[in-house]
């Protein structure tokens, strides 16, 4: 683990994190300290762990062995509270396919306690309303992305937790989605995304993790890794810092 | 008389405000959303109109009396409604798993989830098949008062097996990932305890025919939740002669109060001991 110059207070705690399937090991003894306020991106190929780890915090893959993972200093193995604080967007949007989009957020909202503060402000500007009362199944992949966008982050969650947030959007809802993710970060919100584009990473990550076969390989803030490997681009830093260690 | 007035308000604002606490709680949230969204499903509204059509043509083509209408309908009830509770269930089940995420992103615990899905889908079938077969009653079932009954308690084991196979289609869609494989079992399963059972009871019947086998008998049609209710109703329609032999024992078992306490709780078995066992996987397995 590399040390910071400055102690933050720590949101996210990852402890001893070991995740096996059979013979597999997807996850080696993960610690990692993701801190609040920052945006944090977990890079790495496909298979690196990445979506298991995040699973593991969202509490949809089950810790194993002497795993730890705390939320605001609280053992997420003790409580599901926790939940409350976060907002997930999955990579792929499969929500029932016969039911429309306003009863699908109706429902979403109704099984959560608090106050969807930005409903109508997301809704309006990524044009939802023109198609809340269409079947979720009939709608095109990017209007689905939007409604998964808009079930993120119409609360003011403390955590936000994307899984490949480029998967499946067009330019538009990207840039939006980037800037949505730079608004909250300015409110103070930690925000926690998955991602293998190293670009999304340069743009926007002020911390950066690689993760390969399931260890962690690099911890750094993107632009000071870039400056460290003397390289133009992260792509670049990340080829470089690979070579050297082979 | 005006503070009793007033009392008898305000029990009832009590009890209105603890009913409308009740229904917010996560379970009736997601029971209500899955009642919703089973009833568009297209399988679904395809099984109650050819439940309804398959229903209308036994019952029209030489049911003249109550009994033979019941007699005849129980056939296809035990033929169908385990089936096409196994296989919606448990397909339904599985494809949800994607939006279980998001779901339990949330604060909600998975029992909630699991029971909340488990009684949206069997609220689903029962509304599918009890409009279907109350609907081709009422065209073409035989006008007598005493039929009325008869049909209302077949309609009640028809919707005790929509619980019992919904609760093992949860059960197995938990243990089998693959679909193809989970389609496979559940034609199995069904296969099982719709054909192979009774050619076993047929058999032993036919073998060991000239032994006390009654209690045997008894214990084995205990072991099949779609024997247990074929039983209950011919017990209750009197035409327990077609059971042969038996009959006798299975009048004087089964039939009396205590013989119908043990069928019911077997059935109350069937349908808490899949759910159990399958809740016990969902709560510890990957979403």
């Amino acid at each position: 683990m590399l040390k910071r110059s400055k102690i933050y207070k720590s949101m996210i705690e990852f402890i001893n994190v070991k995740k096996t399937y059979g013979n597999h090991v997807a996850l080696y003894d993960i610690n990692l300290k993701i801190n609040s306020g920052l945006i944090f991106a977990l890079l790495g190929p496909n298979g690196s762990g990445k979506t298991t780890l995040l699973r593991s915090l969202m509490g949809l893959a089950p810790l194993q062995d002497k795993s730890e993972i705390l939320v605001n200093k609280n053992s997420i193995r003790k409580s599901f509270t926790y939940r409350d604080e976060i907002g997930y967007m999955p990579q792929i949007p499969s929500f029932p396919r016969n039911l429309k989009v306003k009863e699908i957020i109706e429902f979403l909202i109704n099984l959560t306690n608090k106050k969807a503060l930005y409903l109508n402000k997301i809704k309006s500007d990524l044009g939802i309303n023109s198609f809340a009362d269409k079947q979720f199944g009939t709608l095109s992949q990017g209007m689905k992305q939007k409604v998964n966008i808009l079930q993120c982050f119409m609360y003011d969650h403390n955590i936000i937790v994307i899984d490949e947030p480029a998967a499946g959007l067009d330019p538009q809802n990207a840039y939006y989605l980037k800037n949505l993710l730079r608004e909250r970060k300015k409110r103070g919100n930690t925000i926690l995304f998955t991602t293998h584009i190293m670009a999304e990473v340069e743009e926007i990550a002020d911390e950066m993790t690689v993760l390969v076969d399931g260890k962690i390989s690099v911890f750094d803030k993107p632009k000071v890794f870039i400056k460290k490997q003397k390289a133009k681009s992260l792509e670049d830093a990340l080829v470089k810092y690979w070579i050297k260690q082979n | 008389m005006r503070d009793i007035a007033v009392l008898k308000v305000m029990n009832f604002v009590k009890v209105k405000e603890k009913f409308s606490g009740m229904t917010s709680h996560p379970f009736f949230i997601i029971f209500k959303f899955e009642i919703k969204e089973n009833i568009r499903n297209k399988w679904l509204m395809i099984y109650g109109i050819s439940f309804f059509l398959f229903s209308s043509l036994i019952m029209y083509s030489g049911s003249d009396t109550p009994l033979k209408a019941v007699a005849s309908e129980l056939s296809f009830l035990l033929l169908i409604v385990p089936l096409f509770s196994l296989i919606f269930g448990a397909i339904s089940f599985s494809e949800s798993f994607p939006f279980m995420e998001v779901i339990l992103a949330r604060k909600i615990t998975r029992v909630s989830l699991y029971f909340g899905k488990y009684a949206g889908l069997c609220g689903g079938l029962i509304i599918s098949f009890s409009a279907a077969m109350t609907l081709s009653a009422i065209l073409f079932f035989p006008a007598e008062t005493g039929g009325i009954k008869s049909f209302s308690f077949m309609l009640f084991l028809g919707i005790i097996l929509i619980f019992v196979f919904s609760a093992f289609s949860l059960f197995l869609a938990n243990y089998l990932e693959k679909k193809e494989t989970l389609i496979g079992v559940m034609l199995l399963f069904w296969f099982y305890f719709y054909i192979l059972y009774d050619l076993l009871i047929l058999s032993i019947g036919s073998l060991f025919g000239d032994y006390p086998i009654e209690p045997a008998l008894f214990i084995m049609i205990m072991l099949n939740p779609i024997d247990i209710v074929r039983v209950i109703l011919l017990l209750h329609l009197d035409i327990t002669t077609l059971l042969g032999f038996t009959s006798a024992f299975f009048q004087k078992y089964l039939g009396s109060k205590l013989g119908i306490y043990i069928s019911f709780s077997m059935i109350m078995l069937w349908i808490v001991l899949p759910l159990y066992f399958g809740f016990r996987k969902f709560k510890h397995r990957e979403i």
